[in-house]
């Protein structure tokens, strides 16, 4: 089992390294739901998939 | 699975980075394709005036609506001829 206070070889924790990961996925969740309203304008306003 | 354990090998100064071009990088080849390929995109771009009539046909009706073609102001000096 991994031990929250070890220092791995990128210098980070299993809790720092997870928190990283938590930040990226909300960004990118983020990103994703303002692409798919620019994609959903897009399909209103232009010939795209028309 | 906990995939945030790559970051206990891949240092998030190289890697977030390398995250975000690859996303970047992905979006511009999707689009720079579709504006190369096509000849709708880059007369959206240019304004709902320069579309191609055969374009201007096929648009939704609430574009039209907010955006008249005889208002949008390169109408008179952009034309596209299809």
């Amino acid at each position: 089992m991994a031990d929250e206070t070890m220092i791995y070889p990128s210098g980070l924790t299993l809790g720092q390294a997870n928190e990283i990961q938590q930040g990226l996925m909300w960004g990118t969740r983020i990103y994703l739901a303002i692409a798919v309203c620019a994609h959903v304008l897009a399909f209103m306003l232009t010939p795209w998939l028309h | 699975m906990n995939e945030g354990r790559i970051w206990l090998y891949v240092k998030p100064t190289i890697g977030v980075p390398l995250f975000f071009i690859a996303f970047v990088a992905a979006s511009l080849l999707v689009h720079g394709s579709i504006l190369m390929n096509t000849t709708w995109f880059s007369a959206f771009w240019q304004g709902g005036a320069a579309m191609p009539a055969a374009v201007v046909e096929t648009a939704s009706a609430p574009a039209m609506e907010a955006a008249p073609v005889e208002m949008a102001p390169a109408a008179e000096t952009n034309t596209i001829e299809p």
